[in-house]
């Protein structure tokens, strides 16, 4: 069956059109002063029936001109009221699609046998896809916690929390049977955590090393790419460095920022405990190894690192490329600047996975979990915070 | 019959307390029994080294920490209070005496991480810029933060203990023709020289015993502080970071060493003020009998 | 001297004043059901029915829900531990019992958690292998941290009884515990209560204990007592340490505002309990 869409927005219909599957139709856009063009399309596509939307629909003249227009074919026109939908009455949408549906339903008997065409009744939730336009796939990919129950513990890496957190809030308020909790600590927390069993899901910025691994036995799932960056405050005037210069820094050589092109000031470390991720990869991967100035101040993680940073003139520290916002700045080391795109690339070198641990074969639960952040709505949630998905 | 019962639930209820102390005490040991045991892993704790990715385990640093930090919330803290409890005591009219006292009273209820709060964002940015050295989480701040947590404790335990004594001495004071004033300074004062110690050793125990203060306002750097401004961390800090952040089993080990160190301290301080303050609530007891 | 004190009295007044008064100023604009419930509507969200997300609201519960479990654990027994070192310990075993309840009531906060997780850490390696940090863990803990209050104030209160009141059930015929019940307790009724509503206080406000057995940031509200849980001073630490935009500042003062808030009016309430106790004591007699 085939059903014309006499709407107003062409590029609302394509959107439409994209979010549907097995629709046959065709889309114009009449100018409401030629009813006759209406008929016309009619004609050419054998359509079925027709299905107004726009927001004119309360005027009544106008839908008067289509009724005449259309008296000529034998087509049924009913009508939805899309005047009245917005965010508020979408949860109506469904009811009135479906009085809608059985409206058309009667009507199909009067049409004639020679206008069937293969059309699926997807035209009904195109006006539901239209609001519900991110709803949608987000409602499918959910779907996989119908009717599960249990709770899921999570510790671990801090750069994973507003990842963690965002699906959660959206599996808890899908449904209200499973419950997540987010734990901070760092990598080393996390594989500790999880490897005892004190939670379900234990989070990592680094691989999980061999002798972890088998002590724990933990099966490791990474799920996007975070590059490791080296931040100042936006009042500093620095804006490049080189490795070497870092790697003085750091190991409390250079104390001055008028040493490495700023100002007159003495600089202030900033690093991370020893069970973080985050330092380890920036140890190994920039420091060389090198040692980290027993002076410096010690926050505990992403976040507080870069509160710590924003808060002093003269702080230096490492973030991930995730937590980067306007209050801190990144540094461009070694002419490479520090962005997503090029630690996916590995022209910019201190990148690193992260990862999900559970101890053994994850449960049904947990594997629900694992696979919804590592599906398209993880992925959206994973883009939104910063990190490249690791599906890309 | 009835008596006899409810006094065996009583005791079993004290009972029960003691054996819960004696617990936390037992399972300290127990628990740092391995790093302890042997005199590499003694030497290991108490050596001023903290980098356990590459082995070291010292809690010298922190142990440093801790009582430098004490030491000079407890410098900052005293002459604030016995100033102020002279002025509850004599050297202010009614009104404001009783206002003064009525905010210190309230002072205890402020939370702990309050102090340490408003500490972060008004405190350490005025620091920071003054001194131009240093980030600001530093020895310094925290001192100054901690002396205003321990104040309330000290001038109370000392008000309480001056006022009894000035119920002792008022008619003989008024007698002489003294002014509150000068009963305070000349009569009052020289003898709480044992209230002043046992107010100092309580807020010195409090210092001590104190985390949040110093996990959110002292920087958390694990090595001996030398100047005002370095960036320090107390063995309590210590632990709660090392719980929350670390994960291997050495550096759990250490925790409760920094634990065992920390409950000997206290249990210390508290025999020493049962020792001379013992003596006060002796005295209390024969006031009471004789009036 | 006179100018020392005053100046001593100056300086103390100021930085409380500035401490409440800086939370005041951003605290009260932020006051809002928006800062406790985010956007989930206020009945559905207290009721349980839907979590709350960006608001402060199971910070709030948990505090309550920690309150309630550590009172219902600590008060008897701290009562109880109370009379019996007022009323019946003598001698040697009195002098122990008292030195171990001051040794717990010197005892810092954060030995406490220490205990805590070394419990669990035990019990997973011997009883029970599933053994985990939860609320009950941390109520337990907190009780154990506020029943040297307790029993100290219960048995300051029990001992300050004057000798009058005391003789008064023996000369009825009272039995030791009789004279407990009908005559001490309820003389010293207002001072032991006003000793709990403090220790209420001091539960709220620890975060040290609670750090280590069993809060998270994220945990919505607990309904196991075998679930990890959210609490005010906690979210206050963790959101100070680690806000990622100006909104969870915001819920830092907030929360902040709504804690000092909390311990300030069991302060009030206990301190006019006691004022009312003192009052009519001096008029009766």
């Amino acid at each position: 069956m085939l059903h014309l869409f006499n709407i107003v927005n062409l590029a609302f219909m394509h959107d439409i059109v994209d979010r549907c599957f097995q629709i046959d139709f065709a889309i114009f856009i009449p100018d409401p002063d030629r009813p006759a063009h209406i008929q016309e399309m009619v004609k050419k596509n054998q359509a079925d029936s027709i299905i107004h939307s726009g927001p004119y629909f309360r005027r009544s003249c106008l839908m008067e001109a289509v009724a005449r227009a259309l008296k000529g074919i034998d087509v049924s026109a009913p009508q939805i009221n899309t005047a009245a939908y917005n965010m508020e009455n979408t949860g109506r949408i469904k009811t009135r699609a479906d009085a809608f549906v059985q409206c058309t339903n009667k009507q199909q008997h009067t049409i004639q046998e020679g206008m069937m065409k293969k059309v699926t009744f997807i035209t009904v939730f195109a006006a539901l896809c239209a609001f519900l336009a991110a709803g949608s796939i987000q409602a499918s990919e959910l779907d996989r916690f119908i009717g599960m129950k249990g709770k899921i513990d999570i510790a671990g890496g801090t750069a994973h929390i507003p990842v963690m957190n965002d699906a959660g809030k959206n599996i808890m308020k899908f449904n209200p049977d499973i419950r997540i909790t987010v734990a901070g600590g760092g990598s080393g927390v996390g594989v500790q955590k999880v490897g005892e069993g004190l939670v379900d899901i234990g989070n990592t910025g680094r691989a999980v090393s061999e002798a972890e691994k088998s002590k724990y036995g933990l099966v490791s799932f990474p799920f996007a790419i975070d590059g490791v960056a080296v931040v100042v405050n936006p009042k500093n005037q620095v804006k490049e460095l080189a490795t070497e210069q870092i790697q003085k820094i750091f190991s409390g050589q250079v104390v001055n920022w008028k040493d490495v092109g700023g100002a007159d000031a003495p600089i202030h470390l900033f690093t991370r405990d020893e069970a973080s991720g985050t330092r380890e990869v920036f140890w190994e991967k920039l420091l060389n190894k090198g040692d980290v100035a027993q002076s410096a101040n010690i926050v505990a993680s992403n976040g507080a690192m870069k509160v710590a940073v924003a808060g002093d003139p003269h702080a230096i520290g490492y973030l991930g490329i995730g937590h980067i916002s306007k209050d801190v700045k990144a540094i461009v080391i070694d002419k490479v600047e520090p962005l997503q795109e090029n630690a996916k690339s590995g022209v910019y070198r201190v990148t690193r996975n992260l990862y999900m641990n559970t101890k053994g074969q994850p449960t049904q639960l947990q594997q629900a979990f694992i696979d919804y952040i590592l599906g398209p709505d993880g992925a959206e949630i994973c883009k939104k915070y910063g990190y490249i998905p690791i599906s890309e | 019959m009835l008596e006899k019962w409810i006094e065996r639930v009583l005791f079993v209820s004290m009972l029960f307390c003691a054996l819960c102390i004696t617990a936390v005490f037992g399972f300290l040991v127990y628990f740092s029994c391995p790093l302890l045991s042997n005199a590499r892993g003694l030497a290991g704790i108490f050596s001023s080294v903290w980098k356990p990715f590459i082995g070291e385990f010292g809690i010298l640093p922190m142990l440093a920490g801790t009582f430098s930090l004490a030491f000079l919330a407890l410098v900052l803290a005293c002459p604030l209070a016995i100033g102020i409890t002279c002025f509850i005591q004599g050297l202010a009219p009614a009104r404001p005496a009783n206002a003064v006292r009525s905010l210190v009273y309230f002072m205890t209820s402020i939370p702990t991480v309050i102090y340490g709060f408003v500490a972060v964002f008004v405190l350490v940015p005025i620091i920071r810029d003054t001194f131009n050295r240093g980030a600001g989480f530093c020895l310094m701040t925290s001192a100054i933060t901690l002396s205003m947590l321990i104040i309330p404790t000290m001038v109370i335990t000392l008000e309480a203990d001056m006022r009894q004594r000035a119920e002792e001495v008022r008619l003989g004071a008024r007698s002489l023709g003294l002014t509150p004033a000068q009963e305070l300074l000349w009569i009052l004062l020289p003898c709480s020289g044992r209230g002043i110690v046992v107010a100092m050793v309580l807020g010195f125990g409090r210092a001590v015993g104190d985390t949040l203060v110093a996990l959110m306002v002292a920087g958390n750097a694990p090595v001996i502080p030398q100047s005002l401004l370095d960036s320090i961390r107390t063995l309590t800090a210590h632990i709660a970071l090392v719980v929350a952040t670390d994960s291997q089993d050495q550096a759990y080990y250490s925790i409760f060493a920094a634990g065992l160190l920390l409950f000997l301290i206290m249990a210390l301080l508290t025999v020493l003020i049962r020792t001379i303050g013992g003596r006060f609530g002796q005295r209390e007891k024969r006031h009471e009998r004789a009036s | 001297m006179t100018f020392f004190s005053w100046l001593a009295a100056g300086i103390v007044m100021t930085a409380v004043f500035i401490l409440i008064g800086y939370l005041l100023i951003k605290g009260l604009p932020i006051m809002s059901p928006a800062l406790f419930f985010g956007d989930t509507p206020w009945r559905a969200a207290v009721m349980g029915i839907e979590p709350v997300f960006d608001g402060i609201y199971p910070a709030v519960a948990g505090t309550f829900i920690l309150i309630a479990c550590s009172s219902f654990i600590a008060i008897p027994v701290g009562v109880f531990c109370g009379i019996y070192l007022a009323e019946y310990a003598r001698g040697p075993l009195k002098n122990i019992f008292s030195f171990m309840v001051d040794l717990l009531s010197g005892m810092p906060s954060i030995v406490m958690g220490l205990f805590g997780f070394a419990l669990i850490l035990l019990m997973r390696r011997t009883l029970y292998a599933q053994a985990n940090t939860s609320i009950l863990l941390s109520s337990a803990c907190i009780a154990l941290l506020i029943l040297p209050y307790l029993i100290r104030m219960t048995q300051v209160a029990l001992e300050s009884l004057p000798e009058s009141t005391r003789l008064l059930g023996p000369s009825l015929g009272y039995t030791r515990w009789q004279n407990i019940w009908h005559v001490l307790l309820p003389a010293s009724s207002t001072a032991t209560f006003s000793g709990i509503i403090l220790s209420i206080g001091r539960a709220a406000e620890d975060t040290a204990v609670i750090m280590l057995t069993g809060v998270v940031a994220n945990a919505g509200i607990p309904r196991a007592l075998s679930d990890k849980f959210e609490a005010l001073p906690f979210s206050i630490f963790y959101l100070t340490a680690e806000h990622r935009d100006e909104l969870e500042l915001q819920r830092a003062f907030g929360s902040a505002l709504v804690l000092l808030t909390l311990t300030a009016t069991l302060f009030l309430i206990s301190y006019c309990i006691q004022r009312r106790f003192k009052r009519r004591w001096e008029l009766g007699e």
